[in-house]
Order: C-alpha cells, then sequence, then structure tokens
C-alpha cells in the first residue's frame, strides 16, 4: 500500500518524501492558461498557493521527486469543462507530460477520451470527483483508459472489499485523512467561490407544518457534523495531526480490501498539516504492515492521535462502519450526545494564536510587526496594496469589508433581514483560506497568500484604516 | 376556467416536448385524489400554474439520487400496474449506486426488461454499463448527475451549462444514448436531444443525509453504510438564506432549486422531453389545485 501525497510548494518535496510519500501529486495553473479559462477552473483546489504557476517548476520538482524515484501526478480534474476547451487542455496535457508528470487525474470524460485520442502516453488516474462506485462503473472508465480509480469519500470498507473483488483491472486509492465534503464532491455542483461552500451556510430549516419527531436533535447534530467537516480544515492537534477527517482506523480493512493507494490530500493546506498527516499515516501504515492485528492497530492510532473527543465523536471518521475496530471488545461505538459534538466543535477552534502556520518562507516572507491601526496599509507590499485595491472598490459599491475578530466579512445590504445586512464570510484566519472578493459580480478578486498571521494583520490594519474617522 | 381553453402541450395537435410525469404511485394516487392529475386515455392531463395545459404521457418512477430508496420489486411491480393501466409507458430513474445497490437495481432492471417502451435513466455509469451489456432491450438515457452543471441559486446565472463535447457524443451514441437529462439549457442548441427537469434543479446530493438521522441515536445518524428506513418519504424541508432569493428544497439526499415552469427556452428544438419531477414538488405548488378541464 503506498502513499500519495498533495504537493503545494517546490519547497516541500524533500520533506514529504522524507515522511513518507510515495507518490506525490499537485496542480498546475500556468499563468499563461488562466485568462483562456473563462468561466473554468483548471482543477478542483482553487486556493492561492494550492497550484504551482510555472510548469518549468513542475519540471524541477518532478526531476528532484524522480531522484528519489517518486512520481508526480498533476490534477485536471474539474468536474466539467467547456468543449471549447478541450483542444487547449490536450496540449497541456501533452505539456505536463513532457514535464515529466507520470499521471494525470481526471474527471471530465470528454477530455479523457481526447487525451487517449491523442495518444498522450501517461497514465490517468480517475479523480474522486468521478465518482466511481462500484465495479461495473470501474470497468466502464477502465475500457476508456483508466489505470487507477480514486474512490469517493463515504464508500465504507465494507463496499469497497466489494468492489475491489469484483477483480476490474485497475488500481484503488482512497481518501484516508484531511478533506471532508457535506455531499458528494461529484454531485455537489454550487459554486464554492466567491460564496462558500454551500453546505457551511447558516440555513433556516422550515419543516412541516406538522411536527416532525426528532427534528430538532437531529438538525443540530447535521449542522455539527457540516462543522466538524470544515472547521479541522487548516488546523492540527497538539501533536501536530490535522483535526480533519481521517481515516487510518480502517488502514488495515482497507489493505485487505486491495486498495493499493491511500491519499493524503490538502495542498490548500499549509504544509505542516499535510507533514502532520502524512507522518500518521506513514505510521500507522508501517504497523499493518508489520503485520499487527487491526484491532491494535486502531487502538494505537486512536492513542497516537490523542484527540479522543474528535474520535469518539465519530463524526469526522471516512469509514464508520470500521469504527468497532477502534474499540476492542466493543461492537457498536459508545454513545455520543449533542453535547460531545458540541465539544468536538468547540476543540475545533483554537486561539488564533495557536494555529499552526507555515514559517515565513512559506508565508511568502517574514511577518513584519504589527502596524498601528488605522495606518493606511503599505503600498509598497504587494498584498497590501492588492487588498487596499479591492477595500476601496468594495466600498464605493457600498460593501463593507470588515474584520470580525477571526475572519474577514463582506457586508452588504440586505432589505429581508431584520438589521438590514447581510454578511459572508471570505476568510478565516483558523483555516489557510485565501482571501477573495465577490468577484463573480463586481469583477474584483484578491488572489493572495494563503491567510497568515501576517496576511491578517495586514487585512485588521486595512479594516481600521478603512474604518478611520474622515473629515 | 382559463386554463380550459389553453392549447395543451404534448399532444399531436401541439408538436413539441412530450410530458412526462416523475412520482411514485402514492404521490400519483395524491394528485389524482386531490384533482392535480385528470386521467385521460394515455396517461393525465393537468393545469400548470401558469395556466398551461399539460398532458403527462410518460412516467418517471424510482429513484434518482438515493440508493437507499431503489424500489423493491413488489413497488415496482405496482408501478408497472399503475403505467399498465393508465397506458403509458414508464422510465426508470436510477441513483448513483455502490456495489450491493448495483445488484440490487438488477433485479428492477429484469423486471423492466420486455416491458415495451421502457427506458432506464442511468446516473452512474456502472448501470450505463450494465444495461448495455445485460438488458439491451432497455433505452438508456444519461441522467442528470452525470451531466455536471455547474449551479448555483446565489449566482444570478448558472455558471456552466453544461454543452458536451463531441468525443462524449461518440462515447454515448455507443452506448446508445440518445437522450440526456438536463437541469437547465445550454446556450447553443444541443446536438443531442434533452430531457429537461422542472419544477426544480438538483444543486448538491450525496451521501451524509441530513433526514436519514431522523430517529436514529447521536452516533448512528448520517452513516452512508447504514441501512435507511426512508423517513425521508413524503417530506420536504425548505432552507432559508439572505444569500438565496428562494428557499431551497431539500428531497431525500439533494438540495434542489426552484427554476419554475414555462418559458421561452422550452421551445427550443433540443429540448424533446420534459419532466415534471412531481414527488420533488412535494406540495404541487406548480400545478392549479382542483379539477382540471379535459382538453
Amino acid at each position: 500500500m503506498k502513499i500519495v501525497t498533495g504537493l503545494a510548494t517546490a519547497q516541500e518535496v524533500e520533506p514529504l518524501i522524507e515522511a513518507g510519500a510515495d507518490e506525490l501529486f499537485c496542480g498546475v495553473v500556468p499563468e499563461a492558461f488562466v485568462d483562456g479559462l473563462g468561466r473554468s477552473r483548471l482543477n478542483r483546489r482553487y486556493e492561492p498557493g494550492a497550484n504551482f504557476a510555472d510548469l518549468a517548476e513542475l519540471a524541477g520538482v518532478v526531476k528532484r521527486a524522480a531522484a528519489k524515484n517518486v512520481p508526480v501526478a498533476v490534477t485536471l480534474n474539474e468536474h466539467a469543462y467547456a468543449p471549447a476547451l478541450i483542444p487547449t487542455l490536450v496540449e497541456l496535457a501533452g505539456t505536463l507530460v513532457a514535464a515529466g508528470a507520470r499521471a494525470l487525474i481526471v474527471t471530465d470524460l470528454a477530455l479523457i477520451l481526447a487525451i487517449r485520442r491523442a495518444g498522450i502516453a501517461v497514465d490517468l488516474h480517475l479523480s474522486s470527483v468521478a465518482t466511481c462506485y462500484n465495479s461495473e462503473a470501474a470497468a466502464f472508465f477502465a475500457d476508456i483508459g483508466i489505470q487507477r480509480v480514486i474512490l469517493p469519500r463515504y464508500l465504507s470498507t465494507r463496499q469497497i472489499a466489494r468492489l475491489c473483488a469484483a477483480g476490474v483491472p485497475v488500481d484503488y486509492e482512497v481518501f484516508v485523512i484531511n478533506d471532508g465534503c457535506g455531499f458528494e464532491e461529484g454531485l455537489c455542483l454550487n459554486v464554492h467561490r466567491p460564496f462558500g461552500p454551500m453546505c457551511q451556510m447558516d440555513w433556516r430549516p422550515e419543516v412541516g407544518p406538522e411536527p416532525v419527531a426528532g427534528w430538532e436533535e437531529n438538525w443540530r447534530a447535521y449542522r455539527h457534523l457540516m462543522g466538524l467537516l470544515d472547521h479541522p480544515g487548516g488546523t492540527v492537534s497538539p501533536q501536530g495531526i490535522p483535526n480533519g477527517p481521517c481515516g487510518v482506523c480502517a488502514l488495515a480493512g482497507l489493505k485487505a480490501a486491495g486498495v493499493g493507494y491511500v491519499k493524503v490530500p490538502g495542498r490548500e493546506y499549509s504544509t505542516a498539516l499535510r507533514l502532520g498527516g502524512l507522518r500518521l499515516v506513514r505510521t500507522v501504515l508501517d504497523w499493518v504492515e508489520g503485520g499487527d492485528p487491526a484491532e491494535v492497530v486502531a487502538e494505537r492510532a486512536r492513542a497516537l492521535k490523542d484527540t479522543p473527543l474528535l474520535c469518539d465523536s465519530t463524526y469526522l471518521c471516512y469509514f464508520r462502519d470500521d469504527l468497532a475496530r477502534a474499540k476492542p471488545g466493543r461492537s457498536r461505538p459508545r454513545r455520543v450526545t449533542l453535547d460531545d459534538l458540541a465539544a468536538a466543535a468547540r476543540f475545533q477552534a483554537p486561539a488564533r494564536d495557536a494555529v499552526p502556520v507555515p514559517d515565513g518562507s512559506l508565508a511568502g516572507g517574514a511577518a513584519p510587526p504589527p502596524a498601528a491601526a488605522g495606518t493606511k496599509p503599505d503600498a509598497g507590499d504587494p498584498d497590501g496594496a492588492r487588498l487596499l485595491g479591492m477595500a476601496e472598490a468594495l466600498a464605493g459599491k457600498g460593501i463593507d469589508l470588515r474584520w470580525a475578530g477571526d475572519r474577514l466579512e463582506l457586508v452588504f445590504p440586505d432589505d429581508a433581514q431584520p438589521d438590514g445586512t447581510s454578511r459572508v464570510t471570505v476568510a478565516k484566519v483558523d483555516r489557510a483560506a485565501s482571501c477573495y472578493a465577490r468577484s463573480g459580480n463586481l469583477g474584483l478578486s484578491y488572489a493572495g497568500t494563503a491567510l497568515t498571521p501576517r496576511i491578517a494583520r495586514l487585512i485588521a490594519n486595512l479594516v481600521g484604516w478603512l474604518q478611520r474617522p474622515r473629515a | 376556467m382559463a386554463a380550459v381553453s389553453q392549447p395543451v402541450a404534448g399532444t399531436a395537435a401541439t408538436p413539441g416536448p412530450e410530458w412526462a410525469v416523475g412520482a411514485g404511485v402514492r404521490e400519483i394516487r395524491a394528485a389524482e385524489a386531490a384533482g392535480s392529475l385528470r386521467p385521460v386515455d394515455g396517461g393525465w392531463s393537468t393545469t400548470l400554474a401558469s395556466g398551461e395545459s399539460v398532458l403527462f404521457r410518460r412516467l418517471y418512477a424510482g429513484a434518482e439520487f438515493c440508493r437507499h430508496l431503489i424500489p423493491s420489486r413488489a413497488q415496482w411491480t405496482a408501478v408497472l400496474a399503475l403505467a399498465r393501466r393508465r397506458r403509458v409507458p414508464v422510465t426508470l430513474r436510477t441513483p448513483p449506486v455502490t456495489e450491493e445497490a448495483l445488484a440490487r437495481l438488477a433485479i428492477v432492471l429484469r423486471a423492466l426488461s420486455g416491458v415495451q417502451g421502457a427506458e432506464v435513466v442511468a446516473n452512474d455509469w456502472g448501470t450505463l454499463r450494465l444495461v448495455h451489456r445485460r438488458f439491451p432491450g432497455l433505452r438508456p438515457i444519461l441522467g442528470r448527475c452525470l451531466r455536471r452543471q455547474k449551479k448555483d441559486p446565489r449566482v444570478g446565472e448558472l455558471a456552466m451549462s453544461g454543452a458536451m463535447s463531441p468525443e462524449t457524443l461518440d462515447l454515448l451514441a455507443r452506448w446508445g444514448v440518445d437522450l440526456v437529462e438536463a437541469d437547465c439549457l445550454p446556450d447553443d442548441a444541443s446536438p443531442i436531444a434533452l430531457a429537461l427537469h422542472l419544477p426544480f434543479a438538483f444543486v448538491a446530493s450525496g451521501s451524509l443525509c441530513l433526514l436519514s438521522g431522523l430517529g436514529r441515536p447521536v452516533e448512528e445518524k448520517f452513516r452512508p453504510d447504514r441501512p435507511c428506513r426512508a423517513p425521508c418519504r413524503g417530506r420536504a424541508v425548505r432552507l432559508h438564506h439572505p444569500a438565496c432569493r428562494a428557499p431551497l428544497l431539500l428531497r431525500e439526499n439533494t438540495f434542489f432549486a426552484a427554476r419554475g415552469v414555462g418559458g421561452p427556452p422550452l421551445a427550443r428544438p433540443d429540448v424533446a422531453r420534459l419532466v415534471y419531477d412531481l414527488d420533488t414538488d412535494v406540495d404541487r405548488s406548480f400545478l392549479r389545485p382542483g379539477p382540471v378541464g379535459r382538453p
């Protein structure tokens, strides 16, 4: 069983390999390509810093990884592309392969067919976004030239075992840490940017007209589930292990099922987070491959994570059918209450200063000393200048940009609300999100560095300046 | 009543898209009892809230999004009996399926094979392959889940309308697909016939189902690996948020956004069929209530 890890920057190649990555995957969005994309994206990770912008940089990364016998795959896995883009994408695929990419991670049937028709000699890995759930589907994709199927989240180990047992000539890869999804990523067709994931919105449900037994508890549990899937992103435990979704307890079961590859994704998150996740997976996998019994492995994995509050909630487990392994002697997970979920959710929100972030080199430079509130951001700082331009343009459209402690909000008029305003959170400091504005509607965007304390300070300073007393 | 004098869409007298109604036996019976659907020879007539009279000439039944709702053999037998009684052909809607669900689905497909005019909406490439291999007499239709149209009720217009490439069309032709389901129409005329769903577009679906948690202890809620007693049946939740002008509708494991019915796009020549999802529109909000006039 091999570990496939997301790669976001060139500096990460050796650390990730030394921590146990057998394969790497990354995104490449060449600058020259962006204008031609229109409303399309090249892959499923849009966050600034999640993709390489330079093919030469990719070639360098591939060469360094190859020196350690580690192949690199590149993602071209958006749900679907406009047909007019396909010839350009095929050309890009050829360029990526020429730069050394060993495989391409793909979703769109049109692109798969076009790459094969073009005769590009490269392995194709079917992205989880393609939602291949069964052996007939795997055979369908094998017939058109797929070598590996990355399974969607939330298949159980039992379902995966049945799928693998069907004997379709493809390899299987599964998520084991980091990335959750409130829906099924391949079937979630809303636009995450700039409005945020729909599953994370603060909905007001209307049921009835008759009361529904147990509704309130169910709704609260569901909101906790969605919150847990979202908030851990970008945070790690005191042990340096990611707090997000996890399936390491099931590694033994997955290996026995016939899964050949496990994924440590999270290009949108910090290096520290991926390294922490990778080390956990490597350690547990070594136990599995050393022949330790599955139940022992699961129990030791829980102990290694040392976040019983999260593990016991069960809501962060990719493979909830495999939970019994983590509780030797128990056939069912222990009883969980809403209070347990609430406590788990609180665990996900450490104090801002405690949030581990990449060091200065990864954040784009050492953090500057805090500026006095109300001081105009330094136009010589590229991030400060871009934020300043965005905020001024927003203000001109009657939209406020506000810093609310741990998050950046856009506040805009909305007559339907009691206070006459609606808010959209555009960035939170507890995850390595980018800052962005309602670019779709306003033609504005800020595509800056991931949200580090340095950027947070710039934003806080900017908002202070915007709110300064004016003559 | 103004509706009586309206032309009836979907009839030989008024060439245009064929109308189909998506519903289970229970919903059809309820709509008939309420007068929203009136049985006629070869289907049901109804009047849309817009005043347009419509003749539904095909029945869509089965589950489109949730594998736990694949009909049992008995349920499917009831659907076929209803279709025979109303003299309408049937289309089996199928969801994305796991290995185990595909095996259950094969039983229903077997019951459907040999039924004249029967079709299968495949929302899983595995289903499409299975139908092609083992049930060649069934007409396969490419479902909405396989046509990745970006759609977001928070955006004024849809981000991508899901045009299909020549390569994809070639492949579909090889698999015997000549009709594709859609929630919204591509900007340009589609080279393949479309079946457009009304009055809701699905925007997100998944395995972590809110409604499945009803009646379960907290630790057992939202587990996709567990059998489901389908507490979602007959139930819908409206979800309100200021970012959405109209509430979203949660049915089964899927979020829907209202797209309404009617309007000029429906008259496009590439729209071969309009599918009114009556079982999604739980309160029949887009149908005129009460008895309708005979066309």
